[in-house]
């Protein structure tokens, strides 16, 4: 409770107690039933002698002491005394009555600091966050519905929850309405209209049950008690929310890393929702679902965290910034050594996955999604889907994660990643670059054991020193390659070794030695990690020697997907990184190499 | 919660009169501080609780009638009777009731901004504050939605805060 409610809740009593009832209160009552229906008088005082003896006082004694003593009645009695007080005056409990079920009070006095990460137990206390700018303090109370958990959304907004249902916040900037979000268009993030949350909600199928103008730690906000009904077409929800409308911040300085919905509104089930006004910065909002659809009982429990909620200046978005988004996760303040190697892992809950036909007729591929685990954060992806005939597809993305790796710190990480899609997918991913805590990173990941996990592992180091930045320009350079192998040993047992060297024809040329081995098979699945020196020519560019390296996977069925990160050039190729993608479907004998060349400028 | 029950099990074993009986115990000196507090009288406030009891017990007492939760109904009645109250002084435009000599400064704050907040209001700030109900039990007591007793006490609230806060 905050300061105002402690005042209000205690001269309030002091008022209350300002007047003692009469002692004859109940001969009155008796007399105004009698004066109404006068032939049940003896019929009450009969039931009362002979039904409710002395030997029920003493349940009450410990309060009702008090109240003989105030309004002067003989009422706390000796067990075995049952004849010579009279039983027509029952003695009124002094003190009011509480409602049936009082409010859990929460533990206000205990400071808890920043809001821990994802995963992390919320005790009942007092909580501060960094809202994407926005400094917020609020009371987690108790409830009775078990221990709170944090969840993030995207890095970009945060819930708490319990079983029955969460408190989220978030800074809330744009819309999907219905309508873009039916058609699955990502350009439909919709501003606030400028005459407010009202004119998005009329453009929209949305029910309000309620609507007030109210203040949230004195700033203007909008409450609203909105759900969209079954059928109004807002798909693109998680499942225990559908319908519903989208909403995040859309401001790229804060979210510079994507423009992902962080909150999910709507569906049958009402939702509390707020837009706090911060001046001249996107609002705050605050939105509250109960899970099992009791969503006034929900509101009762959770109304302290809103009452007690603190609100500091918003601060001036950072161009370019760190990742604060993770201040509030308890995150960034860590002390990082810096630089250093781990394998992280981390399981992604996919918040949006989009498809789209386009003029080469292929597919775009867009999606949002947020990690836990050991690699925590926001992962976004802009790719493609090129089907090729036969039941099989490859793809591609260029992946943005945003977030902390455990041990390494905060920060931004590009994965270039590599699909090669049939009736089981498989997938390499490389690191191409790193921003803040995680700058300079390098390394390779696929998702896995099994590629249809939603476990994506990550294996990356980081210098001590990030590199200085240097401008680039990017060559892309499609070739053949062909694998020949001059022999092809047994290794340990239940390893192969490949040996023998690839070549390039095309817009590269060129020849690398290759040695690999094939040092696991998962479900027909062999995955390898390899490096190779390839000497060439460039188109454009001219010749030198290329040093790359990273992973490559192939099913059963040959189906073949390699990339590898170019880590340095000689000659031409001086100063040289970006990444090759290998496709193939005869097991990586023979296919297509794409190279990303990134050369310095000047 | 208890003394509910206790109301309740009365009923179940010893019939209305026992029930009642249990009721005044349990609920008739908050119900009067509660009437006290929206009303600002202390002989109407007992005036109203006591003609509530009276019209309990007729409930209680018709055959045709069951009272499932006797200390809910009460509240029901005596929070009515309350607000006709309040109705009937403000369409006679009586002045508001005066406060006790002996309140404290901050009490007597309070009761001045109670007394001048509309009768919804008042009686959803009262029974929040003074009764410990949540929104939805006072929607169930003043036979209001739950979102309406909601949106009274922001604005009580809000009302609340500018006038007291210093």
């Amino acid at each position: 409770m905050s300061r105002f409610d402690d005042d209000l809740d205690r001269d309030i009593g002091v008022i209350a107690e300002r007047v003692t009832p009469s002692p004859d209160a109940w001969k009155a009552i008796q007399q105004r039933i009698a004066d109404r229906e006068p032939e049940q008088e003896t019929e009450i005082i009969m039931l009362t002698e002979n039904t409710l003896t002395r030997r029920r006082w003493p349940l009450v004694a410990a309060a009702a002491a008090i109240a003989a003593l105030a309004i002067g009645a003989i009422a706390l009695v000796n067990r075995d005394d049952t004849t010579e007080q009279p039983a027509d005056v029952p003695e009124p409990t002094p003190t009011v009555a509480p409602g049936p079920n009082p409010a859990p009070v929460p533990d206000s006095g205990a400071d808890r600091g920043a809001l821990p990460r994802e995963g992390s137990a919320v005790e009942p206390g007092r909580y501060s966050a960094d809202m994407l700018g926005v400094p917020v303090a609020f009371d987690v109370p108790g409830v009775t519905s078990g221990p709170w958990s944090v969840d993030l959304k995207n890095q970009a907004a945060f819930t708490i929850r319990t079983e029955r249902g969460f408190v989220g916040m978030t800074r809330i900037g744009s819309f999907y309405d219905t309508a873009q979000a039916q058609n699955r268009e990502m350009s439909g993030l919709g501003s606030i209209p400028p005459n407010g949350i009202d004119a998005w909600i009329d453009a929209n199928v949305i029910v309000v049950d309620d609507a007030d103008d109210v203040t949230v730690d004195g700033r203007d906000a909008q409450f609203r008690l909105v759900r969209t009904p079954a059928g109004s077409g807002a798909e693109l929800c998680p499942a225990d929310a559908q319908p519903c409308i989208l909403m995040g911040s859309g401001s790229a300085d804060l979210l510079e890393f994507n423009r992902a919905p962080a909150a999910a509104l709507g569906g049958a089930t009402p939702n509390a929702f707020w837009l706090i006004d911060m001046d001249d910065f996107e609002p705050l909002g605050i939105w509250v679902l109960a899970f099992d659809g009791d969503t006034d009982s929900w509101l009762d429990e959770i109304a302290p965290l809103i009452d007690s909620i603190e609100l500091g200046e918003p601060a001036p978005a950072v161009e370019g910034g760190t990742a604060r988004i993770s201040t509030f996760a308890g995150a960034a303040d860590a002390d990082v050594a810096a630089g250093g190697e781990a394998v992280a892992s981390g399981t992604v809950s996919f918040t949006d996955f989009r498809e789209t036909p386009n003029d080469a007729g292929s597919l775009d591929v867009r999606y949002f999604g947020a990690f836990s685990g050991d690699m925590r954060g926001s992962v976004s992806a802009d790719g493609f889907r090129l089907p090729d005939g036969t039941g099989a597809s490859r793809s591609g993305a260029t992946i943005d994660f945003r977030g902390e790796i455990e041990g390494l710190g905060v920060g931004g990480l590009t994965i270039e990643e590599a699909n090669y899609d049939d009736d089981l997918s498989i997938s390499v991913s490389v690191i191409v670059g790193g921003t803040d805590d995680l700058a300079g990173a390098s390394g390779w990941g696929f998702w896995g054991p099994d590629p249809q996990d939603e476990r994506y592992e990550l294996h990356l180091s980081v210098p001590a020193e990030a590199p200085a930045p240097v401008e680039t320009e990017t060559v892309r350079l499609e070739s053949a390659f062909e694998l020949a192998l001059t022999s092809e040993p047994e290794g340990t047992p239940g390893e192969r070794q490949l040996v023998g060297s690839t070549t390039f024809a095309g817009e590269f040329t060129g020849e690398a030695p290759t040695f690999e081995e094939d040092p696991r098979e998962a479900d027909g699945i062999t995955q390898a990690y390899s490096r190779r020196e390839v000497t060439g020519s460039a188109e454009g560019v001219g010749a030198g020697t290329l040093t790359i390296e990273g992973p490559w996977r192939h099913d059963a069925d040959g189906n073949y997907v390699g990339m590898a990160r170019i880590l340095s050039g000689t000659d031409d190729f001086e100063g040289a990184s970006g990444f090759v993608r290998f496709d193939s479907d005869d097991a990586g004998r023979t296919g297509t190499a794409t190279i990303q060349l990134v050369l310095p400028t000047g | 919660m208890e003394r509910l029950r206790d109301a309740e099990d009365v009923a179940a074993r010893k019939g209305p009169a026992a029930t009642l009986e249990a009721l005044y115990r349990a609920e008739y000196t908050g119900m009067v501080r509660l009437a006290f507090t929206l009303i600002g009288n202390a002989a109407e406030s007992e005036e109203v609780v006591q003609e509530s009891f009276v019209d309990i017990s007729i409930r209680l007492d018709d055959p045709d009638t069951t009272v499932r939760e006797p200390g809910a109904y009460l509240r029901t009645i005596v929070v009515g009777r309350c607000r006709s109250l309040i109705r009937r002084r403000r369409m006679m435009q009586q002045h508001p009731p005066e406060p006790p000599a002996d309140l404290p400064t901050s009490a007597e704050s309070l009761w001045d901004v109670l007394h001048q907040l509309p009768e919804h209001q008042r009686i959803a700030v009262v029974l929040k504050y003074y009764g410990g109900y949540r929104a939805s039990e006072i929607a169930k007591i003043t036979e209001q939605p739950a979102a309406t007793v909601r949106s009274q006490l922001r604005r009580a609230l809000t009302m609340m805060r500018k006038e007291l806060t210093p």
